[in-house]
């Protein structure tokens, strides 16, 4: 999990949010679900890189380090055809993130 | 009671910074792009500005530019948020008009220091 998320961030950043870790992680899904339709919509090479940009800053704000590298790697690619390939990746990293967030958050719960 | 406008377009970045702000006592008013910015700074006079470089549309290098150019909203100080920590970056973000700069991710506690400093 270590290398998907960074839990002692996402811990100071719910708690400085007023957020229990649960309201971080839904939160975050719910953004990075957003972005990743956003990025699977586009054909903007512009647009694709913008999204990537800002979503790569959540995720690095908010601990989900697992995200950075691919959205980083959409951001600094100008090429369509690599962007889509990426964006498959984003998605398919996402699935892992996802279930890495889950088991975070439900911990949290069970040690509240 | 300070009045910070927070100029930026991912909606999870400013609601996380907004409510960490709001918990420090800051009033907060936010843009979601360069215009706005712009039109917001000109009508709401805010104390400081904080503005993310990467925005749709009017970005947040021209959106510093015009809010420096005009005379009714150059004396609000205004912090640029970019995430690249970049030697280069500090340099054109004060060429631009930027009176500090912030790379991101953001260090919150460098960042209060910042806000207070130009408060003062």
């Amino acid at each position: 999990m270590k290398d998907l998320l960074d839990l002692a961030v996402m811990r100071e950043m719910a708690a400085g949010c007023g957020w229990r870790l649960e309201e971080l992680v839904g939160r975050y899904l719910r953004e990075v679900h957003t972005e990743l339709e956003k990025l699977k919509k586009t054909s903007s090479v512009p647009e694709a890189k913008r999204v990537a940009h800002g979503l790569k800053g959540a995720s690095a704000t908010a601990g989900v380090v697992g995200m950075t590298e691919v959205l980083r790697r959409i951001e600094d690619n100008d090429q369509p055809s690599e962007i889509e390939v990426l964006v498959r990746r984003a998605g398919e990293q996402l699935e892992r993130v996802e279930a890495a967030l889950q088991e975070a958050a439900a911990k949290d719960r069970a040690g509240a | 009671m300070s009045r910070i406008l927070l100029v930026e377009d991912n909606a999870m970045n400013r609601d996380m910074l907004k409510r960490r702000l709001m918990r420090k006592g800051y009033e907060i008013l936010v843009a979601e792009d360069g215009a706005q910015a712009i039109e917001t700074a000109r009508k709401e006079q805010p104390d400081l500005i904080l503005m993310d470089m990467s925005l749709p549309e009017i970005d947040g290098w021209e959106a510093t530019r015009r809010i420096k150019a005009n005379d009714a909203t150059r004396a609000i100080p205004l912090i640029a948020l970019t995430a690249h920590a970049m030697a280069g970056d500090r340099a054109r973000a004060l060429e631009a008009g930027c009176d500090d700069y912030e790379a991101k991710p953001i260090d919150f506690a460098r960042l209060i220091e910042k806000i207070q400093a130009r408060l003062a």
